[in-house]
């Protein structure tokens, strides 16, 4: 399918656990996040789909509004095995400068927060981008 | 210990494998996810095997040997030891070994990733 989805479409869900954002008419679209605690939202998925490049921010910010989920705590992007990233902390680059860093620093300022402290973490074998919010 | 178990065992079995289903690229794991592969419901602690599961299955498509799945190659190594013994069907089992198209997407959006500035 050509062109881009877009926003507009928004479709919200939500299972005992976890709240997740869909876009209409683009399967390839879908964020899901849990919530272990009040203020902290731990992000388990992010696909962009057809949305355009740039645009995840926009989606984590949607979708956490939409379900009054707002990380006023902190911001957790879990499971991460992307390269670049676990290079990232292999090498200190700082952790606001990888893609999910500059991704959720977008969805936080979106929703009207502001990021204070950026960190990594290993839980179950795998790196976890923390935001604490101010 | 069960890999699975109680309710998240049963969800993960309720799945039917469509051979039809084309996969997406998780920018977050590095991996491949069929839309047959993801149920409703799962516990936090499911889901998050579940996971596990499709991060060791991209070392087995990226051709990785155990001693290199990812930042704690033990880790891997027994959760997938534990899930293979305990031979519970899911969908994502019968895809260790990809298509010629889902190959190349996969490696397109792989190579796509490593320049990408924001999602």
């Amino acid at each position: 399918m050509n062109g881009n989805s877009n926003l507009s479409d928004l479709k919200l869900s939500r299972d005992h656990f976890a709240i997740k954002g869909l876009i209409d008419k683009d399967n390839r679209a879908f964020m899901r996040a849990e919530l272990p605690e009040p203020g902290i939202v731990e992000i388990t998925d992010i696909f962009r789909g057809r949305l355009p490049q740039g645009s995840g921010g926009d989606f984590i910010a949607a979708t956490l509004a939409g379900h009054h989920a707002i990380p006023t705590k902190k911001l957790i992007f879990k499971n991460i095995e992307n390269a670049a990233t676990k290079e990232a902390f292999i090498t200190g680059i700082a952790p606001s400068e990888t893609v999910l860093g500059r991704t959720g620093k977008k969805a936080l300022e979106k929703l009207g927060l502001i990021p204070a402290n950026y960190s990594f973490a290993i839980d179950r074998g795998k790196l976890k981008l923390i935001i604490d919010v101010a | 210990m069960n890999y699975f178990k109680g309710k998240d065992l049963e969800l993960i079995e309720s799945l039917v494998y469509n051979p039809h289903s084309k996969p997406s690229y998780d920018f977050m794991k590095d991996c491949l996810i069929w839309e047959d592969e993801r149920p409703e419901g799962l516990s936090p602690r499911g889901y998050e095997n579940l996971c596990d599961l499709w991060i060791v299955r991209s070392y087995i498509h990226q051709g990785l040997p155990p001693s290199k799945w990812g930042l704690d190659p033990k880790y891997f190594q027994s959760l997938w030891s534990r899930a293979i013994k305990q031979d519970f069907r899911w969908s994502g089992f019968l895809r260790l070994k990809l298509s010629k198209s889902d190959r190349e997407y996969y490696d397109k959006e792989r190579l796509k990733s490593l320049t990408m500035t924001e999602i």
